[in-house]
This record gives C-alpha cells, sequence and structure tokens, in this order.
C-alpha cells in the first residue's frame, strides 16, 4: 500500500517535472541564460557612440545605393562572404569565426541597423568579437558612412526581406529589450511605451510628473536641442541614475525620492537592449538624420562677479517667476504652471540640488538651461543667453542651496 | 588559425604571425614545410567564368599587416603549415 502511494507520487513528481521542462520560457539572453548565437555572432547592443547611427529607412530600397552596395560588396566582403552572400566565401571558410550569412533570414532580423553599422565600421577589432578570432577588418577608414549604409543595403538584399531593416519589420531584433521592458518598465510606462501603466496613475495623481510617452517626440532629459529626441546615452543615463522626485507630499514614501528608479544595478548590456526596445516605439529616431548634442564648454572658475551677474541674469530671464526670489519654488507663476498634458507642475526648488532631474552639477545644470525640459514650462535658454551668460546663471542657481553658498565663500576666498 | 603577418624570412622560409584565438593574442613563427603554398584570391579574368581564384604568391609578396589564415601542425617543438591563404590586404 504504501510502495502504491510511494509510485504514484514518484510517477506525479516525475509528470510535473516534465510538464514544467516542456512550457518553460525560451532562453533568451535577458533571463541570463547564453543566447542563441547566429554562427557565433552575438548580436550584443551597439556601444554608444554607434547606438544613434540608424541608417535612414530610403537606404535600403534606394535601387542606386544597393548597386553602390554590390560594387563594394564584390571587391571588399565576397572573398569571405562569398558572392551568394552566404558566409562562405574562399578566403573565409577557414576562419575561426564563420563570416555572416546573409541568406539566414533569421540571423539578419536579429541583427540590429545600429549594430550592423558598428560591424562594418569597426569590424573584429572589439569585444566579444575580438576573442572569438574574427577576421572581419574595420571598414571606418575606407569606406564612407554612405558606402557602408550602401554595402549594407546590398547585403540586406540576400536575406529575402522587401522593406528597410527596421525593428518594426523585424520585431525579434528587440525580443530581449522587449521581456526587460515588460519586467521592469510597463507598469509605468505602459504596454505601448504611452506612459498609461497601471501604476501611473497611483504615482502622483492629477499632477504632473507621469512616466514618460515614449512614442511622443518630447522626451525632458536630454543632451540634445530644444525640440529634438534624446541621444541613447541620455536615455542609458535616465535608466541608470533614475530620475529624482521633485519633493514633497506626492512623493513621500518614494524611497531616495526617485519617482523613477534606478536600473544601476541591472547589467549594462541588459540596459542597452530595453532602451533599443524603447526606441524601437518610437519612428522619429529612425527618421531624425544626424544627432546633434549641445556641447558643454569647460567650466570657468565661480566668482563673486559672475554669481551677481547671474542674479541679475535671474531676474530679468524671469526665473524667479516660477522659481522665486530665494529659488524655493515658490514664485508668483508657480501655482499656475502646468506641463503639455495640462496637469499641474511644481517648479523645482532651487535650494535643493539633489532633486535636479538632470543633474545638479555645473555642467548638469548648464545643460539644463541650454536644452530646456520638453513638455514642461521650463523653456530653453540656448538662443538668448551666450554661453557666458549661462555660466553666470549656473553659478547663481547653484548659490542658492547651502552647499552652492558654502562653495561660492570658499571660492571667494 | 587568423593571425596577421608581421614578417617573413625567405631563407628560413618562416612567417612570423600575430596570432589571435580564444581572447589571447601571441606571436608565432610558422615554418613552411617544402612545397607549401601560399595564396590569394582574385576574382577570374577568363571570360564567362565568375567567383575567385586562387592565384600563387611567393613568400617574399607577402606583406606585414596582411591577414592570413594559416593551419598548423606541431612537429617537434616548430609549428609548420602547408598552406598559407591571404585574407586582407592592407
Amino acid at each position: 500500500m504504501r510502495a502504491k502511494l510511494f509510485t504514484s507520487l514518484a510517477i506525479g513528481v516525475l509528470g510535473l517535472l516534465v510538464g514544467l521542462w516542456l512550457v518553460r520560457p525560451p532562453a533568451t539572453r535577458a533571463n541570463g541564460d547564453k543566447h542563441e548565437e547566429k554562427g557565433g555572432h552575438a548580436h550584443v547592443p551597439a556601444p554608444l557612440e554607434y547606438a544613434d547611427v540608424h541608417v535612414p529607412l530610403s537606404v535600403w530600397t534606394d535601387l542606386a545605393m544597393i548597386t553602390r552596395g554590390k560594387e563594394i560588396y564584390a571587391t571588399r566582403c565576397a572573398v569571405c562572404h562569398g558572392d551568394q552572400g552566404d558566409g562562405k566565401g574562399p578566403a573565409g571558410v577557414a576562419l575561426p569565426l564563420k563570416p555572416s550569412d546573409f541568406r539566414d533570414k533569421a540571423g539578419v532580423a536579429e541583427m540590429r541597423d545600429n549594430y550592423w553599422f558598428w560591424r562594418v565600421s569597426e569590424g573584429g577589432q572589439s569585444a566579444p568579437f575580438t576573442s572569438k578570432g574574427s577576421a572581419m577588418p574595420p571598414w571606418k577608414g575606407e569606406l564612407s558612412v554612405q558606402d557602408r549604409w550602401a554595402v549594407m543595403a546590398y547585403q540586406h538584399t540576400f536575406s529575402g526581406h522587401q522593406g528597410p531593416h527596421v525593428p518594426w519589420e523585424h520585431p525579434e531584433s528587440v525580443l530581449v529589450g522587449r521581456d526587460i521592458y515588460v519586467m521592469a518598465c510597463l507598469p509605468c510606462h505602459g504596454v505601448d511605451g504611452k506612459g498609461d501603466g497601471s501604476v501611473a496613475a497611483m504615482l502622483s495623481p492629477r499632477r504632473a510628473p507621469q512616466p514618460r510617452d515614449f512614442t511622443s517626440a518630447e522626451f525632458k532629459l536630454r543632451s540634445t536641442p530644444s525640440g529634438q529626441l534624446p541621444t541613447t546615452a541620455d536615455l542609458f543615463r535616465t535608466v541608470t541614475e533614475g530620475i529624482r522626485g521633485p519633493g514633497g507630499v506626492m512623493t513621500i514614501g518614494l524611497r531616495g525620492y526617485r519617482i523613477m528608479p534606478s536600473f544601476r544595478h541591472m547589467p549594462e548590456a541588459q540596459r542597452l537592449e530595453v532602451i533599443e526596445y524603447v526606441k524601437s516605439l518610437n519612428r522619429r529616431f529612425w527618421e531624425r538624420g544626424e544627432v546633434k548634442i549641445v556641447s558643454v564648454p569647460t567650466p570657468p572658475p565661480a566668482t563673486p562677479e559672475r554669481i551677481a551677474r547671474g542674479k541679475q541674469l535671474y531676474a530679468d530671464a524671469e526665473c524667479l517667476a516660477c522659481h522665486g526670489e530665494r529659488g524655493r519654488g515658490d514664485g508668483p507663476s508657480a501655482q499656475t504652471l502646468r506641463d503639455n498634458r495640462e496637469l499641474p507642475i511644481a517648479a523645482t526648488d532651487l535650494t535643493r540640488p539633489e532633486r535636479f532631474k538632470s543633474g545638479s552639477r555645473p555642467e548638469d545644470v548648464y545643460r539644463t538651461l541650454v536644452t530646456g525640459l520638453a513638455g514642461t514650462p521650463m523653456p530653453s535658454y540656448g538662443d538668448s543667453l551666450e554661453p557666458d551668460q549661462t555660466w553666470d546663471l549656473v553659478y547663481y542657481v547653484q548659490s542658492l542651496s547651502r552647499d552652492g553658498r558654502r562653495a561660492a565663500g570658499a571660492a571667494a576666498q | 588559425m587568423r593571425t596577421a603577418s608581421r614578417r617573413t624570412e625567405d631563407a628560413a622560409r618562416t612567417i612570423a604571425l600575430e596570432s589571435t584565438a580564444k581572447g589571447q593574442t601571441r606571436q608565432v613563427v610558422v615554418h613552411l614545410k617544402p612545397g607549401a603554398k601560399i595564396v590569394k584570391f582574385v576574382r577570374a579574368t577568363e571570360p564567362g567564368k565568375t567567383g575567385f581564384v586562387e592565384q600563387p604568391l611567393a613568400l617574399t609578396d607577402l606583406k606585414p599587416g596582411w591577414v592570413v589564415s594559416v593551419e598548423t601542425k606541431h612537429e617537434g617543438d616548430k609549428e609548420v603549415a602547408e598552406l598559407v591563404k591571404v585574407v586582407l590586404e592592407r
């Protein structure tokens, strides 16, 4: 009787284990399993210096570009990748890391355009490819950006895919990022990235800030000029640092006054993957062309004269209307401020630099003054202030806090 | 084995290479067997033919910096090769 019970139990447990094994989620890079690599090619996120290089959509189907790419391919690539794009060129067959097979539809679909451009530009000279023995030469010194796009467009034709090579045509290229997004971002930012997740409404009811709508053109925290989308590095900084809250009642209970948590603990590759997914929600990232960045000059020394000039600018530029005479966010207009969703928004308390959303170092404050905070009443002063004047204002803003006053006093002595 | 050529010595029939494999770079001297071939791949010039054909090279034609592919065997304390393929001239 006891033996029968034990046998039944064992069969039951075994059946359960087999069942669990059958319905296990597929291995992905997101859950830490070794990802499937295409012939040894790990389609890792492109480094930040290449992450914003998205190929213009028209290139992929432009016959002139494809023809130009074919000529380049025949002379530079075919010896390893093969005339048919199958990775079986005569010089490639004996290589330890096999040249990519561009006829492999799944493998090509998984490659993002910025990854592809990075590989063509830098070849196998960067991790993890150098350790795999990649013989891929870097072409950035010999081929122009246009030529590299052209050769990619030609290589793309081998896959048989018609149309541009973009994430919304190849969702598998952002699958890893999507998995992370579902786990870490969806509750606030919503299924479609519109900032309408189920938790969003509870964060600060009927008040700004609300979770970012990734499908819109307005991103607050940027190093790009007013009206532009952020760089991938900007998004990476936000994901890494999180966003500090403005303080006050609505952020009570949120650890460290962060309205968006810091994902510093998340591996860098996973942060980059989720950012690529977030970008895929907004086609403007592929339509914007060249990415311009606001340059922040080297900070000049803070002097009492500079702070005095900054104080005058603070009044002239009407900063005090919102931020108040003492910078406490209690100016005469503060109560009437609304963001682009018509939600009441608080003016930042400048006496509490630890709450500055875009950072409190002089360079951070300079950048915020030049870029403005899109979607909020904080304008860009990029066109109205000279760099030297901007520094004056930066140092005055910094002098409004206790630490800033102390630093300014020390500098004056 | 994928390597970049550093120098060749015609008299000794050796090639000094920088080899990258498994994340490590090492310097290696490869001895060419008698009758060993060095080839590069060029486009066929014959009418009607497409693709690449092997073009034999002399050891002295091999230039420092070129990327070559060599399979070697150990013979005593030497690494010897019978075929050297030029992957990239630069």
